[in-house]
């Protein structure tokens, strides 16, 4: 994907920009608000990530005035202010995503796919397969080796996330919002609670260990 | 009613009253003193009349009496004056009237009664006369006057009293509801700003331009508003500038880290060292986030989402989230409702927040196995949202404290947490009108929040 970077902050700017070529995206790096604005209408990206702190023109304000000249381009928007209505504010201004620093490279990466996927949700997907394991999308049953698994609403949740992203870390963040649909942090063991009564279905009776956690980092589901 | 229950409604009618109430008193006063001077004057007139005859009679004229007393009878053709001489020596009797029975000095005398004949009879016969007799040589002497003029004038000063206090009343009753409106708009003003300030609108002020003690009070507040604002400003610069000054550097530190904890081709303790830093990253910003957010909510400064949610909803949801976090924790989760709606005007996410905060903090600090129950119920005009477990409960002594930032009780400092939970929930529940009581569940701790039910 073609990706417009707006960052003040040339140090992180520098980390994303490696990380994200390093996936195989091309990244275009701007340091303010104003040359953002302008380079955005003057190329086309497949995506825009968006400091809101910028000197010049903040990230918001860049993000309004895009879509007022009809420039429909993704936008995740990068903050530092957490709280609960900064974020609605942001996506009243037309953001498609929002992260709070500090935040995990590899749920940027994340929310990159799930923007970039989007177009192709509109076929009809009536089943997932990773490895050895199948997912039946209509009954909402697993299948490993011949062995039917009975899910619960939310691990069936859970595992179709895992599936449709196998090999890409899931961070807890990104589980709370996509599973539970909780948009604060609950303080709570949930994410842990759930991928541990996954693993004991899917993994634990057919001796493999294919949903593992990064330390510090997420989950992923290994191909 | 709510003009009678305004005090200075209350005043001018108040006021009213005495005024009335004094009024009529003076008048009443002044009819007594007047009725009382127009008899004496009265009783001293035909005193005067009647000693007149009686000097005539002291000379022995019996002829000269004769002709006076005639005169005048005569002299009264209205029935207003009456004189009588009662001859001793013959017992006849001159003048225009005859009394039913001799007396001597001032007497009232009631014409039905007193009065044996009168001549010429009167059409108008009065309610009584003032009477004056003399016994002399000659015989008895009597002088009257009626009473009506008493009356009359007596009447006249009512007449005057009346129209003079009714209309008197009248005007000061206007001008008390004048007055007391005014006072109360401008009461209701300020009301109306510091309602409107306590949800948020802090820019309001309420500008009274009068000059006298409500509008020393409206500036007084005026002023305090001002600091008010301002601070809360501040709180909100300082926790922006602080959550960047904060934030940023930790991103940087998150970002450069992030790369080692996933490298599969560093050892896994190496890695793990890596992933553990990032994880105390996380915890940091999660502790400042909650330092920050309580920050917002105590000082009202949210956005908060105000929509209706269906609290039944809100407790099933919370139940289905948490159950297999209590039942993993060795616990047992339970909901108990007993209304089929409870609607509360508020932030759902907010709300949900508090119920997972609630529970969660029973799994959390319960010895297993215990069970915990979400309860919902529903009166007329509360709604109780409430979390009982059978656990160690909180002693009566430490309820107030625990509602306080990072109060933690001494047995739970082992445990995870920040201690900024309950205050969370009471911040939370005062933006909703909301009232938070801890009680003892005999065993556990049940807490119940309590908001009004407008539905």
């Amino acid at each position: 994907m073609k990706i417009l970077l707006a960052e003040d902050d040339a140090e992180v700017a520098q980390y994303l920009s490696r990380g994200l070529s390093g996936e195989g995206h091309v990244v275009d790096h701007v340091p303010d608000g104003r040359e953002a604005l302008s380079q955005a209408m003057a190329q086309a990206y497949d995506l825009m990530v968006l400091d809101r702190m910028m000197p010049g023109l903040d990230g918001l304000s860049v993000l309004k005035s895009l879509r007022a000249a009809r420039v429909l381009t993704p936008v995740i928007l990068l903050t530092s202010m957490g709280s609960v209505d900064d974020r609605v504010a942001g996506l009243r201004a037309g953001a498609d995503d929002y992260m709070v620093k500090p935040f995990a490279f590899v749920e940027l990466l994340a929310r990159i796919d799930t923007i970039a996927r989007r177009p192709t949700l509109k076929e009809e997907v009536t089943s997932l397969n990773v490895g050895s394991l199948h997912l039946d999308l209509l009954t909402r049953r697993a299948v490993r080796d011949g062995a039917t698994i009975d899910l619960q609403p939310r691990e069936f949740l859970l595992l179709r996330h895992f599936m449709e992203r196998p090999g890409r870390v899931q961070t807890r963040t990104l589980l709370l919002e996509a599973v539970w649909g909780l948009h604060f942090d609950p303080k709570t063991s949930i994410v842990e609670t759930h991928i541990s009564r996954l693993r004991n279905k899917i993994d634990k009776p057919f001796g493999c260990q294919s949903l593992t956690t990064l330390h510090g980092v997420g989950y992923v589901l290994q191909p | 009613m709510t003009a009678i229950s305004s005090w200075s409604m209350r005043f001018a009618l108040a006021l009213s009253s005495v005024f009335t109430i004094g009024a009529i008193s003076a008048g009443g006063i002044a009819y007594l003193q007047q009725t009382r001077e127009l008899s004496n004057r009265l009783t001293a007139d035909v005193r005067i009349m009647a000693d007149g005859l009686a000097h005539i009679a002291a000379t022995g004229d019996r002829q000269d009496l004769q002709e006076q007393v005639q005169a005048q009878a005569l002299a009264s053709r209205d029935g207003s004056t009456l004189v009588a001489w009662i001859d001793n020596s013959t017992g006849e009797v001159f003048g225009n009237f005859e009394p039913s029975e001799r007396f001597e000095g001032a007497r009232l005398l009631d014409p039905e009664r007193d009065i044996l004949r009168m001549n010429p009879l009167f059409e108008d016969m009065p309610d009584a006369y003032e009477a004056f007799a003399i016994q002399t040589t000659l015989g008895l002497i009597v002088a009257a006057r009626d009473t009506e003029w008493i009356t009359e004038s007596g009447e006249i000063l009512m007449h005057t009293m009346v129209w003079a206090i009714g209309t008197a009343l009248l005007f000061s009753i206007a001008l008390a509801v004048v007055i007391a409106r005014r006072n109360e708009k401008r009461i209701q003003a300020m009301e109306a700003v510091l309602t409107a300030v306590g949800q948020g609108q802090l820019d309001l002020r309420i500008r009274d331009t009068e000059r006298d003690d409500l509008s020393r009070l409206a500036n007084n507040v005026d002023a305090t508003l001002d600091r008010l604002e301002s601070g809360v400003e501040a709180i909100k610069q300082v926790s922006t500038d602080v959550a960047h000054d904060l934030r940023a550097p930790l991103g940087r530190l998150r970002l450069k880290m992030e790369p080692y904890a996933t490298d599969a081709s560093l050892p896994d303790p190496l890695r793990h060292v890596f992933g553990a830093t990032l994880a105390d990253i996380d915890d940091i910003s999660r502790t400042f986030d909650s330092i920050l957010r309580l920050a917002r909510l105590q000082s009202g400064t949210v956005d908060l989402q105000h929509k209706v949610v269906d609290l039944t909803d809100l407790v099933r949801e919370v139940f289905e989230i948490l159950e297999a976090v209590a039942e993993d924790a060795g616990h047992t989760l339970q909901v108990q409702i007993s209304s089929e709606t409870a609607l509360l005007t508020g932030d759902r996410e907010l709300l949900s927040q508090v119920l997972i905060n609630l529970v969660d903090n029973a799994v959390l600090h319960c010895p297993r196995p215990t069970s915990i129950t979400i309860g919902l119920d529903a009166t007329a005009d509360h709604i109780i949202l409430w979390v009982a477990d059978h656990g160690l409960g909180i002693p009566a002594e430490d309820r107030i404290r625990v509602r306080e930032r990072f109060v933690r009780l001494d047995d739970s400092r082992s445990k995870p947490g920040t201690g900024l939970g309950l205050s969370l929930v009471y911040a939370i529940a005062a933006l909703h009108d909301g009232q938070v009581s801890l009680s003892d569940n005999g065993p556990g701790l049940r807490i119940d929040l309590t908001f009004l039910n407008l539905a």
